[in-house]
């Protein structure tokens, strides 16, 4: 596995190596916080279905060199989620089946804190089978899982959600009250938010903004159905998305309307 | 035909103009900006700073031939769309855009040979970037490996599947080339 950096106003320097070990990291997600910090998460151990974990490597600005990685969710452990949700602060949230090259499986879900570089042990989300797993973070450093379980009773899925606070416990996932499941958040807990739907029933109806402080939810001025590309800004107050609108790209973007701070 | 003549209006108005289309936009969100040779995007990325600045890359394809532009809105001024590749019988995935705290904007993708779907040749990662003052990058080729390693860098979202950021990887043989569509 390869990076290369640059520095503001730089070309990209030469490719260097990510000192993953055992294996690749599948569905890597590199994040930064304010310092320039650098986490890259992802599933090692896909090509073994019963070893695969999720990892974490981090990189300061100045070395530029990822450190040996952490195990932050136990094998089996695929679809591994992460977010940073305040200062040395991040969530982690992942499906526990084995990951797969071929195969999009199903498992329960389990979540676990990072609180400066200390992992926390597992948090049993939920037991039943679970699959299109998010994560975004939410107000004052907590977060919101949602995903689609099926059971007995929904052999077809049910889309629900699961708050984390920001001491990390996380209520017990069920239908959301309003309706909606957060897909992007931005550094102070704002969100984007789609109705929440089983997996598999389409692209989104519709999409809203919900600030950090508020429980109203804003409507996008981009119609669904559509599939929504968004963004959340990772340094303030400040949502975007986009989909295509008549015969050109629309773009939008969300920022609070009150005096708070942004 | 249709096709061509399409491709012609986008190119002459490429660069020069982007479209603020009035909406009914609730309070918090401002109005849908829509760049100009933006239509029928395949596949787009998009970052946003706490300012509310935000920055785009989209790719079109039109026959056999691939387009990548990008533009940014920055201080609530929609800037030039940027034409960054065109080009013939190549696949270009993996679209990944950051906007940092200077403005300055940094895109990447992954390109491949592709005859009739068939994917083949060497995977090459390019970039460009935007900077604060306005000035685009040439594209720079950061890799151009085997066909044993793909790649993309950066930050993405979005309510597709595999909307996430992403960084250089590699597969093995046989498995899947870049990002994932919906």
């Amino acid at each position: 596995m390869g990076v290369a950096w640059r520095r503001a106003g730089r070309p990209f320097g030469r490719v260097g190596s990510v000192p993953t070990g055992r294996s690749y990291v599948q569905e890597p997600t590199l994040v930064f916080d304010l310092t320039g910090r650098a986490f890259l998460s992802g599933i090692a151990g896909c090509d073994d279905e019963q070893r695969s974990a999720g990892v974490l490597l981090t990189a300061t600005v100045r070395s530029r060199r990822f450190g040996p990685e952490r195990t932050v969710a136990p094998a089996p452990a695929t679809h591994l989620r992460f977010v940073l949700t305040g200062d040395g602060r991040a969530l982690a949230a992942w499906i526990g089946a084995g990951c797969s090259t071929t195969e999009d499986l199903s498992g329960p879900v389990r979540a676990a804190t990072l609180v400066d570089d200390a992992v926390g042990e597992p948090i049993n989300v939920s037991a039943l089978p679970s699959r299109e797993l998010r994560l975004s973070g939410g107000p004052a450093g907590g977060g919101e899982l949602s995903f689609t379980r099926f059971d007995s009773a929904s052999p077809d899925g049910e889309a629900v959600v699961a708050r984390v606070a920001p001491d990390g416990t996380i209520t017990p996932p069920g239908r959301p009250a309003d309706g909606w499941a957060a897909v992007t958040g931005d550094r102070a807990g704002d969100q984007l938010v789609v109705p929440a739907r089983a997996a598999g029933f389409g692209p989104p109806t519709a999409l809203g903004a919900r600030p950090a402080a508020a429980s109203t939810v804003e409507p996008s001025p981009l119609q669904g159905p559509s599939f929504f590309v968004t963004a959340g800004a990772p340094d303030g107050r400040a949502l975007a998305a986009a989909r295509p609108v008549g015969r050109a790209l629309g773009i939008a973007v969300w920022r609070p309307s009150t005096s708070g701070p942004r | 035909m249709l096709r061509r003549h399409r491709l012609t209006i986008s190119a002459l108005i490429a660069g020069i103009t982007m479209a603020l289309a009035p909406s009914a936009a609730s309070a918090g969100w401002g109005p849908v900006l829509q760049p100009a040779a933006s239509a029928n995007p395949s596949e787009t990325a998009l970052s946003v700073d706490g300012r509310g600045d935000v920055g785009a890359m989209w790719l079109q394809g039109y026959g056999r031939t691939v387009t990548l532009r990008a533009t940014v809105k920055i201080a609530g001024r929609p800037a030039a769309v940027r034409t960054l590749r065109r080009a013939r019988d190549r696949a270009i995935v993996g679209l990944a855009s950051v906007l940092d705290r200077r403005g300055e904007f940094t895109v990447a993708w992954v390109e491949r040979a592709s005859t009739r779907g068939l994917l083949h040749g060497p995977i090459t990662v390019r970039a460009a970037f935007r900077t604060p003052s306005g000035r685009w990058s040439a594209v720079q080729t950061i890799s151009r490996t085997s066909a044993f390693a793909s790649g993309a860098a950066s930050a993405r979202g979005g309510t597709r599947r595999n909307r996430r950021p992403r960084l250089q990887r590699r597969h093995p043989i046989g498995a899947r080339y870049g990002g994932r569509l919906a």
